[in-house]
């Protein structure tokens, strides 16, 4: 059965940036909804879709014994300036990527399995994290869990690299309950973060040298995890953990919070965990089953959902057909004005998102800056040539946008597209405001905050 | 006895009027504004009021502890670290009060799940839809229509202890800057309420936003001088946003704050410190600022924190998450000195052999404000307050 064509768009606007391209649209469009969901998922990609930066390995991750306390300073001020183009890479890669599935997906285990640059200072760590959380995007949860457990960024993060025998620091064994896997309180006792903080002992990163077991920081005695008891090392608590049914729970509400609604069917997480657990925690199957839920499919879910700064940003970019040819580094700090700064979450639990995305803080901000894109994109789409420049103050309200890089042949027919169809496409609800049509019109539409 | 009859039991009980006595003011007093100061992270109690005189203290902290001779002494068992020093002015004027090991039972070593339970004043098995203000709001009625206000919060991060599902609560994290680039937020229909919670949630939003900034804006607070120097910090600037928004007659019963980076499991000789000292500086300058403005008898400044932290100091010169630890509540109607008694240091009056007992339930502090403070009552703050507020 051929899917309508507002379903069509529901799944892509909850699996993407805003709105899609005519072509995407029209792709999808002709297929059955299992299809089109099906298709959605082939479009998620293990790798990123621009070359890795250039800024790469220019920097040494320690700085060597020698270096005078100036030079340190210096090393310190290159990394600032490689965070901020770390940044704008993701932006780049986010506004220039067929697959916003993708991107999604990477951001969604960013939220997750968090680390903060704040924190790593090593923008080359948090760029490996990245790569990490693509690589395993919609592949193996068992696999992603053992991979970012010893991934260096995390390890600094969450002090796992200063954990030893004499004195464990409990950070991530607490947190790799919490959050990572159990869920806040479910099933486990102090007494378990304690004697899983004792397992993690000896695992170290060693700058530049990668994961290493540091035989004289473990603790080799006798540890009682959940329940069991043996010597375990830090791979035995996470096949212990993997073994607990509440893990996948957690993952699947988490996943359902994050792409079906605010309210998880706690009958169908627990039929989607079930299966997850079943086929090894493969991640696709479990996706597939959520876009495939009555939940997800219902009309009324429609517009439900409150747009993520990152989305909000980078789907309205992306529909006015913007395309950076350099590094976008003004979208960084719209990202923090708006709530959500990317590869810096505020705390280990990542964004709280949805109504909390909305306050009396963020919301004018929110309109200021989609005034300026729609006085932007209406200008480009309307005019026959484009205007010279935008204006310094327009410039920052957009990051930095180049109105060159801007595909204006495409936005222009958005523009014309007629009133009511243009409605249909960019907003997931009747318009409130009634308006004339003008794609400006529509970003100030309270329905466009949502999705 | 079945529910009915032990309500009307539990009205008629005369003990009851004497556990929870109900003030005989007809009116609360939501002129009077509680400032929140949140220590986000866990603050490492042991570290802030410094149990200087016992040799438990050296044992649990041999390399991260406060050196005896730098110790600000408040007395002779207890002294602040000397980053907080410049608090010493109002505990000499007898207008700080310290209220000791501060806690509840069965604690909750989360983050999250720990501020939720401050934020909310339950048990810590316990659940509530709102913060702990609008669950009192709900009980003794809410602050008078024309107030700018119900909360306003100075932070990232959502609303706290002042968040609630449909309270007038603001949000002023970007200044007042911000406000002003809210002008297209135009006030919504109800109407459009209608369709699902989030744009229910948005319309709320947007119609609060636009009934603050109509009465903040008017008042050119960038303008106002605050009438004191606060430090040049995320936190100063929004303890000095706080004293001008009050110095301009912005009308509220309740302000958060936040300072953050106390979880400090590793390094905590470097990156606590700082931390004490910014806290110290900016509630000075408010606190002088108040006084300047002749506003220091309305305002009660009360600091909050998920938890305290571990007893003994971990092998990455930091601290794990723990439980009891000492708070501050300063004001011009503050009787100052400390409350509560500072838990013992011994391992053997640890309850789970890691962490302090608490001496002191955190919703004595609330009860403080709500009933020395604002002069009202809510059945849910059962603790007796602390008797600071002359």
């Amino acid at each position: 059965m051929k899917s309508t064509d507002a379903e069509v768009l529901h799944l892509m606007r909850r699996t993407g940036f805003g709105v899609p391209t005519m072509a995407e649209f029209d792709a999808f469009a002709a297929l059955a909804y299992d299809e089109a969901v099906a298709l959605r998922l082939d479009s998620i990609r293990p790798v990123a879709h621009l070359d890795d930066p250039e800024w790469l390995d220019t920097l040494p991750e320690r700085a060597p014994s020698n270096y005078s306390p100036e030079r340190r300073q210096q090393l310190q001020r290159e990394r600032r300036a490689q965070g901020r183009r770390l940044k704008a890479w993701w932006y780049s890669e986010m506004l220039h990527t067929p697959s916003p599935f993708t991107e999604r997906m990477v951001l969604f285990w960013h939220g997750h399995f968090t680390s903060s640059l704040q924190k790593v200072r090593v923008p080359e760590l948090m760029f490996a994290q990245n790569m990490l959380f693509r690589r395993h995007a919609t592949g193996n949860f068992a696999a992603l869990l053992r991979e970012v457990s010893k991934d260096p960024a995390m390890m600094v993060y969450l002090d796992t690299n200063s954990n030893t025998r004499t004195a464990p620091n409990e950070n991530y064994a607490r947190e790799l309950m919490e959050l990572f896997t159990l869920g806040e309180g479910q099933g486990y006792t102090e007494n378990d973060v304690v004697e899983a903080a004792r397992a993690l002992t000896g695992w170290r990163y060693l700058h530049g040298r990668g994961f290493r077991i540091s035989g004289g920081d473990r603790d080799i005695g006798q540890k009682t995890i959940l329940g069991r008891t043996g010597r375990f090392d830090g791979d035995d608590l996470i096949d212990i953990l993997l073994d607990q049914p509440r893990l996948a729970e957690h993952i699947t509400e988490r996943l359902w919070l994050e792409f079906v609604s605010a309210t998880p069917d706690m009958a169908e997480v627990r039929r989607l965990a079930a299966d997850f657990r079943e086929s090894g925690y493969e991640i696709r199957p479990l996706l597939h089953g959520l876009l495939m839920t009555a939940a997800f499919r219902d009309p009324a879910n429609r517009g439900t959902m409150v747009k993520s700064p990152t989305d909000l940003i980078v789907g309205t970019l992306r529909l006015v057909r913007y395309r950076p040819t350099e590094e976008p580094m003004g979208l960084a700090n719209i990202g923090r004005t708006l709530g959500q700064e990317l590869f810096e979450p505020p705390n280990v639990k990542g964004w709280p998102g949805g109504l909390a995305w909305i306050d009396t803080s963020l919301l004018p901000e929110r309109y200021s800056f989609l005034t300026t894109v729609a006085q932007v994109g209406d200008a480009l789409g309307m005019m026959a040539a484009p205007p010279p420049r935008l204006d310094s103050q327009a410039r920052r309200a957009v990051g930095g946008m180049q109105l060159a890089d801007v595909d204006r042949e495409d936005l222009q027919a958005l523009v014309h597209t007629p009133p009511a169809q243009l409605a249909e496409l960019v907003l997931p609800l009747p318009p409130s405001g009634g308006g004339d049509g003008v794609l400006g019109a529509r970003f100030l539409d309270p329905a466009f905050q949502l999705k | 006895m079945n529910r009915r009859q032990f309500l009307a039991t539990v009205a008629l009980s005369p003990l009851l009027s004497v556990q929870f006595p109900r003030l005989a003011l007809a009116a609360a007093r939501w002129d009077r504004t509680l400032v929140l100061v949140e220590l986000d992270g866990g603050n490492d109690g042991l570290n802030t009021v410094v149990p200087y005189a016992d040799p438990l203290y050296a044992r649990l902290r041999p390399t991260i502890g406060v050196a005896r001779d730098r110790v600000v002494q408040l007395d002779e068992r207890l002294g602040l670290a000397p980053e907080l020093s410049p608090l010493m002015r109002l505990w000499n004027e007898r207008r700080l009060a310290i209220a000791l090991g501060v806690g509840y039972p069965a604690p909750n070593l989360s983050h999250f799940r720990g501020i939720e339970i401050w934020n909310q004043a339950t048990d810590s098995d316990k659940f509530a839809q709102s913060g702990w203000v609008p669950r009192l709001f709900a009980e003794a009625g809410a602050p008078p229509e024309e107030f700018t206000a119900d909360g306003i919060s100075i932070a990232r991060g959502g609303a706290g202890p002042l968040q609630s599902p449909d309270g007038r609560v603001v949000v002023l994290s970007n200044g007042t800057e911000g406000m002003e680039r809210g002008a297209q937020v135009v006030p919504m229909m109800a109407g459009a309420m209608a369709a699902n919670a989030a744009l229910a949630h948005l319309t709320a939003v947007q119609n609060n936003f636009h009934h603050a900034a109509g009465d903040i804006l008017q008042r050119r607070i960038a303008d106002v001088d605050a009438g004191a120097a606060f430090p040049e910090t995320d936190f100063g600037e929004a303890m000095s946003m706080a004293a001008r928004l009050l110095v301009a007659g912005v009308r509220t019963p309740v302000m958060r704050v936040a300072l953050r980076g106390f979880d400090t499991h590793s390094n905590q000789g470097a990156d606590l410190p700082p931390l004490h000292t910014d806290l110290a500086e900016s509630l000075d300058a408010f606190a002088r600022a108040m006084e300047r403005a002749g506003l220091w008898n309305d305002v009660l400044v009360m600091t909050y924190s998920e938890f305290g932290r571990r007893a003994a100091e971990n092998a990455s010169g930091g601290t794990d998450h723990g439980t009891a630890a000492p708070h501050f509540l300063l004001g011009g109607r503050v009787r100052g000195g400390f409350y509560g008694e500072y838990p013992s240091l011994a391992e053997r009056d640890f309850p789970d052999g890691r962490n302090f007992a608490h001496r002191l339930d955190f919703r004595s502090l609330y009860a403080t404000a709500a009933r020395e403070w604002w002069e009202v009552d809510a059945s849910f703050l059962t603790e007796p307050p602390l008797g600071c507020i002359a």
